[in-house]
């Protein structure tokens, strides 16, 4: 793996001026970069996805200039130049990112050039909003969800670098639809969460890859009955990269998580797969688990998960489990005795596979699963 | 002298009491039900006796053959004689229960000051009480209580009555989950376990196992105090009657 | 089982570390500090060649430009290499038999438990009798002190004798082997030791030979600030079978001291490897004060086809355990194995599991790992399964189990895998639990006291473990769970 040279990505921020959003203090977040959460040599965040292109220094000093407002039309989208909601951006903006454990989103905020905030109360009866491409670089998303309101926010985007950032309250509930078509160029995503107590986030996630993807994926679970509820499924094909870092950390006592993530990975792509469960000190009756399998269908498809749990309370029950297979022979030949060729059993099969955890006919499509 | 002497015992979990004021004496030769509806407070009893440690006396006193027993630990009311049939009994993965039992056997020996028993007195105590209740030998091998149907577990706690001795024995809901051929192997070990030098407690919600053995006493507890003592005919007045007139008391 | 016992338990709960004690023994040790004129008085002291003398010391040279890893979960102040001693060896001649050994050096082993006169067997078994007899290598500090069954073992054709006598006797299959399965400039421990490294046990099994007896080595550091650099090489031909046991333990020193082992292992077609290890260096105090820094490089290499490596580990001591024993899976059809119980209470932390590299075809490998933390420790799996492009068809399972004793602890899990192959199988699975109170109350109410039940719950756990051991090892495993578990439960 290329080495990131820390100086030059300083050196560019620091001689960067914002035209967007000025007001915005970004004074900590230089500050978090420059005391080395920049990756180092042999990075474990980075072991699997070359770092450099994404931290190149050039192509993070692109300055859109004028700011960007809301590019879509529901009420309860606005842009962040809005009056109204430069308070609630000030209260919640980087409440959710470990900026220090996510340089990326860190200089995504530094540089930032659109955002949108979506604000939803208990009255506001909002069904669903769609969020889709954005006219901007570095994206910031301001997902909050007062007390004991729901949404279902249904996003599709192949932007070059966004952050999304939810905020779930007592008692709210976020369903969290993603679509990720195929992208040609280097993409950077972070979606960081806060449950707080019975408040509740379901992800289902649909992903293609792109020359480099990252999805990074952090949800803190606040409080006692916070529930998160993550599930994924991808489909690469040529040389698609794709490289999901998921931690869901468990910061208070009696929360649930589940995750499950599939993956099926074809031809020269690359998937990569790391997820953490994390259990703080005195978080304990947390239940968590998470399952991530993947298929490899061809001799030149590379697959690295890691399933990973950091525990520091005893009572809790937590699993996980990976595995890296193939379809089954016994079941292709079953197919094929009945009469069924072998590309069409093995689209079947790979069909059955991913639909575990696909749940949307849009997510379907996406991955080129329909029946 | 009373094996077991209860007296104004109070007693609360989390707080909440549960146990208002219990009075209970139970002679040697003598076999007790102790009935009550749920959340009555019958489990909660027998988990003070035995020791649990989440439980908090509140005022009151245990006497296991005249000695406050109520300051001891949960090992050490064992090794005076005091058993416990769960009413769930709780797994122990990789732990077989020959293992588990010699253990429990050789910790009363040494307790006692009695000496150990040796391995292959062991093997046959253990084997013959397998027998008596129905229990294929090689269940001795499996892990306690691992993978053990509902009526294997209660049959389980059982062969470790038999092969303990104590004097008192408490039964939690050991009837519940057995079906009926169960159900006599079972009532069949307890009845002749029972002797005039030992006592049993039969803590349970219906009337059914007291078909098989017959109670000298039967005490009903309601909402945290014995509402209602009387011989087995008592038993038979509340499969009639249910518990709600009792109750309302 | 181990925990049935009564009285052979009993024996073992003393409240301290038994192993503990030191003997006043003279010694002629090197004062502190590493370079170049140190690599080279061990080799000279050694009367090694002039090859191994200059391998050494492209070794330390390498080292040089190395940096101390820091991707484990552990945490430790900077190590300063100077201040160790690299070399420390009972005084006197080297003993030719184990008639010239001191007595005071015998009176030690015996002690702990490790018989160095060919009719004992090891100790902590009651049936002495009916145990096959186990060879023994003894290194005290830095030299092995003797090695016993050697004529019984000849007759078979099996050499097994200290490393440093095997640089003399044997000198084509050291050179031949040694740094072939770990190269020296591997890591940075494995390059210090290849720098330092003093003595050993080397082993050597002829073709079709299965060694007719177990072997094993009985490592022990007396000395004070010295490191233990002991380097172990075991060569199994095509055909051969050998079981090969290790045992660590160490004085109650308040600093902490440094144990950086290099183990090679290589096995030919058919042969088979089996390496046991029970390791209870000093933990440190309860405060966490002193301890031994266990940072080993152990790797088997499976060269020939249907060939078959078997780690299995028992680790309850040290103050830092850091290590992975390996398996490189060249040859077709060859099978890597890892079963490991790995314990840690008080301020004591691990960060241990394997690396299983699948090159051949239809290899495969399991992985079993126990981890148990107690106390304030911390106790880490860290495992890698790679499946590169050429191995077709392979397969590995690993299960890999937490419990937690106590609100305090610490249990981790990073499993590592890389799969290259569309036909392979890599399946992982890890669970957490805990001893819990309705266990705990269930052994109490029948009358088994807490600390007898959490050891009894805790050998249930580590079952499938102490089933691959050698049955002495097994023993002693049991017993050393309890020990060291003493104060989990408050």
């Amino acid at each position: 793996m290329g080495l990131v040279d820390a100086a030059s990505v300083i050196e560019a921020l620091e001689a960067f001026e914002p035209h967007y959003l000025p007001w915005l203090d970004r004074r900590d977040t230089l500050a978090v970069l420059k005391d080395g959460a920049l990756p180092r040599p042999n990075s474990e965040a980075w072991k699997y996805t070359d770092p450099v292109p994404f931290f190149d220094p050039q192509d993070n000093v692109s300055d859109r200039g004028e700011p960007t407002t809301s590019p879509t039309t529901p009420s309860h989208t606005v842009g962040f130049e809005s009056d109204t909601v430069r308070s609630l951006v000030t209260t919640y903006v980087n409440q959710a990112v470990d900026q220090r454990r996510y340089p990326l989103a860190a200089i995504s905020y530094l540089k930032v050039d659109c955002g949108v905030v979506i604000h939803v109360k208990p009255e506001d009866k909002t069904e669903s909003i769609e969020l889709g491409e954005l006219d901007g670089q570095f994206q910031r998303v301001l997902v909050i969800v007062e007390a004991e309101a729901r949404l279902e926010l249904i996003e599709t985007s192949t932007g070059s670098n966004r952050i999304v950032e939810c905020f779930v309250a007592p008692g709210a509930k976020l369903r969290h639809r993603r679509l990720q078509p195929p992208g040609t160029g280097i993409d950077y995503n972070l979606v960081a969460i806060n449950i707080a107590e019975n408040g509740s986030y379901s992800l289902s996630q649909y992903s293609t890859g792109a020359r480099l993807r990252r999805n990074d994926i952090s949800v803190n679970i606040l409080g006692k009955g916070a529930e998160a509820e993550l599930t994924g499924a991808w489909q690469l094909n040529d040389a698609l990269h794709l490289d999901n870092q998921i931690s869901v950390n468990h910061m208070f006592a009696g929360g649930t998580s589940r995750q499950h993530f599939r993956g099926n990975v074809d031809d020269r792509a690359k998937s990569i797969f790391n997820g953490r469960i994390y259990i703080a000190p005195n978080a304990q009756q947390t239940n968590a688990t998470l399952t991530n399998r993947n298929l490899v269908v061809s001799a030149e498809a590379e697959v690295y998960t890691k399933p990973e749990l950091e525990i520091y309370a005893n009572d809790v029950v937590c699993s996980h489990g990976a595995t890296v297979g193939q379809l089954d022979t016994d079941a292709l030949f079953y197919f094929q005795s009945r009469g069924i060729g072998e590309a069409d059993a093995r689209a079947i099969l790979i069909r059955g596979f991913l639909n575990e955890v696909v749940s949307h006919a849009d997510g379907r499509a996406l991955l080129g699963i329909e029946t | 002298m009373n094996l077991l002497e209860i007296s104004d015992l109070a007693a609360s979990v989390a707080n909440q009491p549960i146990l208002r004021g219990i009075d209970l004496n139970i002679g040697a030769g003598e076999v007790h039900a102790i009935m009550g509806p749920n959340g009555s407070g019958k489990s909660t009893l027998a988990n003070v006796i035995a020791g649990r440690e989440d439980y908090q006396i509140d005022r009151g006193r245990i006497a296991l053959e005249g000695q406050e027993i109520t300051t001891l630990s949960p090992e050490e009311r064992a090794h005076r004689g005091l058993f416990l049939a769960f009413q769930y009994p709780i797994e122990i993965p990789g732990v077989s229960n020959m293992e588990f039992l010699k253990a429990a056997v050789d910790s009363h020996a040494q307790a006692n000051g009695n000496p150990e028993i040796t391995a292959v007195d062991f093997m046959q105590m253990a084997r013959n009480a397998a027998e008596q209740l129905g229990l294929n030998p090689e269940f001795l091998k499996r892990g306690v209580n691992e993978g053990f149907s509902g009526g294997e577990k209660k049959r389980n706690e059982i062969l470790q009555m038999l092969m303990l001795k104590p004097k008192v024995s408490i039964l939690d809901e050991t009837d519940s989950g057995l079906d009926i051929d169960a159900l006599r192997v079972v009532a069949n070990g307890i009845s002749t376990f029972a002797n005039t030098t030992n006592a049993v407690v039969l803590v349970t919600h219906y009337q059914r196992l007291l078909d098989h053995i017959e109670p000298d006493f039967v005490h009903v507890i309601a909402n945290g105090s014995i509402v209602r003592s009387g011989d087995r005919s008592l038993a038979l007045e509340l499969e009639e009657k249910g518990y709600s007139w009792l109750e309302k008391d | 089982m181990a925990g049935t016992d009564n009285n052979s338990l009993d024996g073992f709960v003393g409240r301290d570390y038994a192993a503990g004690f030191v003997t006043d023994i003279e010694a002629d040790t090197l004062p502190p500090g590493l370079d170049e004129d140190v690599v080279r008085f061990i080799s000279a002291r050694k009367d090694e060649p002039e090859w191994l003398t200059q391998w050494r010391l492209d070794a330390y040279h390498g080292w040089l430009e190395m940096v101390q890893p820091d991707w484990g979960q552990v945490q430790f102040p900077a190590i300063d290499y100077q201040s160790i001693s690299y070399y420390s060896a009972p005084s006197g001649d080297q003993p030719k038999t184990l008639d010239d050994v001191d007595p005071e050096l015998l009176a030690t082993y015996e002690k702990l438990g490790i018989p160095l006169h060919e009719q004992a067997a090891l100790a902590g078994v009651a049936d002495t009798q009916q145990r096959p007899p186990v060879a023994v290598d003894a290194v005290f500090d830095s030299v092995s002190i003797g090695t016993t069954f050697k004529e019984t073992l000849r007759e078979a054709g099996v050499i097994f004798c200290s490393f440093a006598e095997a640089v003399h006797d044997h000198p084509d299959l050291v050179r031949k082997y040694l740094g072939s399965v770990v190269p020296r400039g591997d890591n940075f421990f494995a390059a210090l030791n290849s720098a330092v490294f003093s003595d050993g046990s080397f082993v050597y099994v002829p073709e079709n030979t299965r060694c007719p007896m177990e072997l094993s080595t009985y490592f022990r550091i007396n000395e004070r600030n010295t490191g233990q650099f002991e380097r172990t090489l075991i060569i199994a031909e095509r055909g051969a079978y050998v079981s090969y046991l290790e045992g660590c333990t160490a004085p109650m020193r308040d600093e902490n001291q440094l144990h950086a082992a290099v183990v090679e292992l290589v096995a030919l077609d058919d042969a088979e490897i089996k390496y046991s290890t029970v390791q209870n260096w000093y933990p440190g105090d309860e405060e966490g004060r002193g301890g031994i820094y266990n940072f080993v490089t152990k790797r088997g290499a499976c060269r020939g086809d249907r060939s078959k490596i078997s780690w299995t580990q028992v680790e309850t001591g040290s103050a830092i355990t850091w290590k992975y024993p390996s398996v490189v899976l060249r040859g077709d059809d060859s099978v890597g194995e890892f079963y490991s119980v790995a314990l840690t209470n008080n301020h004591q932390q691990a960060d241990t599991g394997t690396k299983m590299v699948h090159l051949g075809k239809n290899t495969r490998s399991t992985i079993i790992s126990k981890g148990i933390s107690a106390g304030l420790s911390s106790n880490a799996y860290r495992g890698l399964v790679r499946m590169n492009p050429g191995a077709e068809k392979a397969r590995n399972y690993t299960q890999c189990d937490s419990l937690l004793i106590g609100e305090k602890c610490a249990a981790h899990t990073f499993p590592y895998i890389e799969s290259r192959r569309p036909d392979g199988i890599v399946e992982h699975e890890a669970t957490t639990s805990r001893v819990s109170d309705d266990q705990l109350f269930l052994c109490r109410q029948r009358g088994i006291d807490p600390e007898k039940a959490v050891a009894m719950i805790v050998n249930g756990f580590c079952k499938d473990v102490f089933r691959e051991l050698p049955m002495e090892f097994a023993v002693e495993a049991g017993k050393l769970l309890e020990v060291s578990l003493e104060g989990a439960v408050g």
